[in-house]
């Protein structure tokens, strides 16, 4: 066996049925890998799917009593049976060439190297002038994979697409299961990543599509969620210049901020108006949840 | 993203690439802020640069307007608003004001061309996606039929040695061709003068050997008329001071003879004069020899991974059928990175192999590394591949399925070249229509 694709599941809604169906058309044999879906008690839809599922193709759910996507990828590497995981988002669906990319990238490059795929929204989704702004922007993930081509940063990693060896992932100290929520797990994996000098490389040829409709108001929660987290990224890691220019600025300020660019908006609302609001909201949610969040221990660097 | 201005040495390199210094390209056009009316718009340019160089790209964005309301026209300022917009992903408004800025310079300012390019790379990219992902899947197919193919044969490979500059070369690189596990090798030396004095270590050489005569000209040419007189049916070249590791045509004839391929490459190690393995990093500090190395693994194809840069550090990691030789002409003394130059125009003819192992050791010139070097060898490429853009907008219908050429990969061909900075070796007319078909695919109106 060449790879084992490992899915966390998260409190998602869309069709799992479509997920699974794409991993049937791959060019990678299917005997090449397997598939391990982890449930935590995210989703109670998809057991039904994966029984059927495996009357046809290798994949198998682990369940799980941890919450939140750390724990359950930590739980998959741990039933995984290849030494090649490729970490996979549910709402991810693949390409018919995904699978065999991160097989054959690690085939032909370092021990030591991490391959990373895109996601994009399907052209209906990116319709929402919210969701294309989110994508193009690169604050979904952390990038714009449109212009992955020309300048990616090589310490880059988010878990919804990536690949690496097996013996890579545990010197790297695997996910940090503190991370309860399903992000910023994957950022802080990064800071170990790159601290170690482990580079990652973009897989074109691993495009998935993102099926989920991404709403503002789910967003605004998801930063606020973020702003936790990242106290206790910083804690351990130290200032993180990204989110620093955030949660150094005076709250009252980033309020004001977001108040300015909203009333713009509705003054006339442009592309630029409409990024700016979106950009304003976001940041005074994430601000607000990294004060509203307790001190954390500093740890050892 | 190529931001003008930002503390280059008046006497360095330009950061765009032109291969000119900063004070004769992107530094002179401080005098379009010099022409705008009035000191204080360019004490206002200054700080808005600053801002965005700072991060503080809303900031920045007020002030570039503020700035264009009282000159609309002032180039720097619509070129670097369309920055601030390539940076938040807002494409279709970078392609407008990239657009306006390539006019108000009349597109001779290469590091507008360059940021035009990106928006536009940024706006094909996620084009044509069915014809892309069939394309992937198609290449993968070709990849499982090369594993059956002609298990059982041993053609006839001949090492071409040519490029060596002293004995002291020669004599390694030749010992490295005697060591090969392979048995059926013929050796063909090029002879710059030194190849009297090896005669009685070509004597006790395992394979039969040929000596040729050298004609003037460069090592392209010494490498052609070489191969004019070997009677292999693949080629194995060894350039300079380069050695083979033992296993190398062993290898390459399991990766691309006995698996029906045309030609291929392999990876290489940096050596020292002594032989021994250098650090990439240190021999040379600006490319990371492993990181691309592993890169071509990443790319939609072998082919395709070329049009990124040159993927082969010396001519020795190639290992080409006679058959391609021939219908290509062989090497070219121009454009300058021959070894590129060849790999790009046989990827019209046939999907290359990428083996992954070092199969052997480059030793690098002296001087490499050099700033000096290092501009020439950027302008060698971009000469390179300036030439071979032509060739590819000129093919029609490739011989291999895979060509990274417009005709196979449609804007996604485009999407790449661009995406790698190659919009600066493009001519402005090619960008201009570029433009149109991003603008159309992105519903941008262009004044």
């Amino acid at each position: 066996m060449d790879a084992s694709v490992v899915i966390a599941l998260n409190p998602h809604e869309n069709d799992f049925d479509r997920v699974l169906e794409a991993y049937l058309q791959q060019t990678a044999p299917p005997s090449s890998f397997e598939i391990i879906v982890v449930n935590g008690g995210a989703r109670g839809d998809v057991q039904a799917k994966l029984r059927r599922a495996s009357r046809i193709m290798p994949v198998r759910m682990i369940e799980i009593e941890g919450h939140g996507r750390a724990a359950a990828n930590n739980a998959g590497v741990g039933a995984a049976q290849s030494d090649l995981i490729v970490f996979m988002a549910d709402d991810f669906v693949p390409c018919a060439t995904l699978v065999r990319a991160h097989i054959d990238f690690h085939r032909h490059a370092g021990a030591r190297a991490v391959g990373i795929g895109p996601a994009f929204f399907a052209d209906g989704l990116r319709e929402d002038p919210f969701r294309r702004w989110l994508e193009d922007s690169g604050l979904l993930f952390g990038i714009a994979f449109g212009m992955a081509a020309n300048d990616w940063p090589q310490g880059f990693f988010y878990v919804g697409n990536a690949s690496m060896q097996r013996s890579l992932f545990e010197e790297l100290g695997r996910f940090d299961e503190a991370f309860d929520y399903d992000l910023t797990d994957d950022f802080e994996f990064s800071l170990r990543l790159r601290r170690r000098g482990v580079r990652t490389h973009f897989l074109p040829k691993a495009r998935c599509g993102h099926e989920h409709e991404v709403t503002l108001g789910e967003r605004i929660e998801t930063a606020r969620r973020s702003g936790e987290a990242a106290r206790r990224v910083s804690a351990r890691h130290g200032r993180i210049a990204q989110w620093a220019a955030l949660y150094e600025r005076p709250l009252d300020e980033v309020v004001r901020a977001a108040r300015r660019a909203e009333e713009q908006d509705a003054r006339g609302s442009t592309a630029e108006t409409r990024a700016a609001k979106f950009q304003s909201l976001l940041n005074l949610a994430f601000a607000q949840g990294f004060h509203a969040a307790l001190p954390q221990p500093t740890a050892e660097r | 993203m190529n931001a003008p201005n930002q503390a280059v040495a008046r006497n360095a390199a330009c950061p765009c690439g032109s291969g000119r210094r900063f004070k004769a390209c992107c530094g002179n056009r401080a005098g379009s802020v010099v022409s705008a009316p009035g000191e204080r718009l360019a004490d206002r340019l200054q700080r808005a640069l600053a801002l965005q160089q700072g991060g503080d790209l809303v900031q920045a964005e007020a002030a570039y307007r503020e700035i264009l309301e009282h000159g609309p026209d002032l180039a720097d300022a619509v070129h670097m608003l369309g920055v601030i917009h390539l940076q938040a992903g807002n494409h279709a408004e970078a392609l407008r004001r990239l657009h306006q800025a390539a006019e108000l310079f009349h597109w001779e300012f290469p590091t507008v061309r360059y940021n035009l390019g990106l928006a536009i790379s940024a706006l094909l990219s996620g084009r044509n996606r069915t014809q892309v992902e069939r394309l992937w899947r198609a290449y993968d197919g070709w990849r499982d039929d090369l594993r059956a193919e002609r298990r059982d044969i041993a053609p006839c490979v001949s090492i071409v040695v040519a490029g060596f500059d002293h004995a002291a070369a020669i004599e390694a690189a030749l010992q490295s061709a005697f060591r090969q596990s392979y048995p059926r090798i013929e050796l063909i030396v090029v002879d710059d003068g030194a190849v009297e004095r090896l005669r009685p270590m070509l004597a006790r050489s395992p394979h039969r050997w040929r000596i040729h005569a050298r004609q003037k000209g460069g090592v392209a040419s010494a490498i052609n008329d070489a191969i004019a007189q070997s009677s292999g049916e693949y080629v194995s070249v060894l350039v300079g001071a380069d050695r083979l590791a033992p296993t190398r045509v062993e290898t390459m004839v399991d990766a691309v003879a006995r698996t029906g391929a045309a030609w291929g490459f392999s990876r290489g190690t940096l050596v020292g004069s002594d032989g021994v393995e250098l650090t990439a990093k240190a021999a040379l500090p600006t490319f990371d020899l492993a990181y691309c190395a592993d890169d071509i693994a990443a790319s939609d194809t072998v082919g395709v991974s070329l049009l990124s840069r040159n993927p082969v550090i010396s001519a020795s990691a190639l290992f080409f059928s006679r058959a391609v030789f021939d219908e290509l002409g062989g090497f070219r003394e121009h454009p300058p990175c021959y070894d590129w130059d060849f790999c790009l125009r046989a990827s019209i003819i046939a999907e290359p192999v990428y083996v992954p192992s070092a199969e052997y050791g480059h030793s690098l010139p002296s001087g490499s590394g050099s700033p000096q070097a290092e501009e020439a060898a950027r302008l060698a490429s971009r000469t390179t591949f300036a030439v071979f853009y032509d060739a590819a907008l000129a093919t029609h219908q490739a011989e291999n399925p895979f060509a990274p050429v417009p005709a196979v990969w449609g804007e996604r061909f485009f999407a790449q070249v661009l995406a790698r900075g190659h919009a600066t070796s493009l001519p402005a007319s090619v960008l201009r229509d570029l433009l149109v078909r991003a603008a159309a695919a992105a519903g941008v109106a262009l004044r």
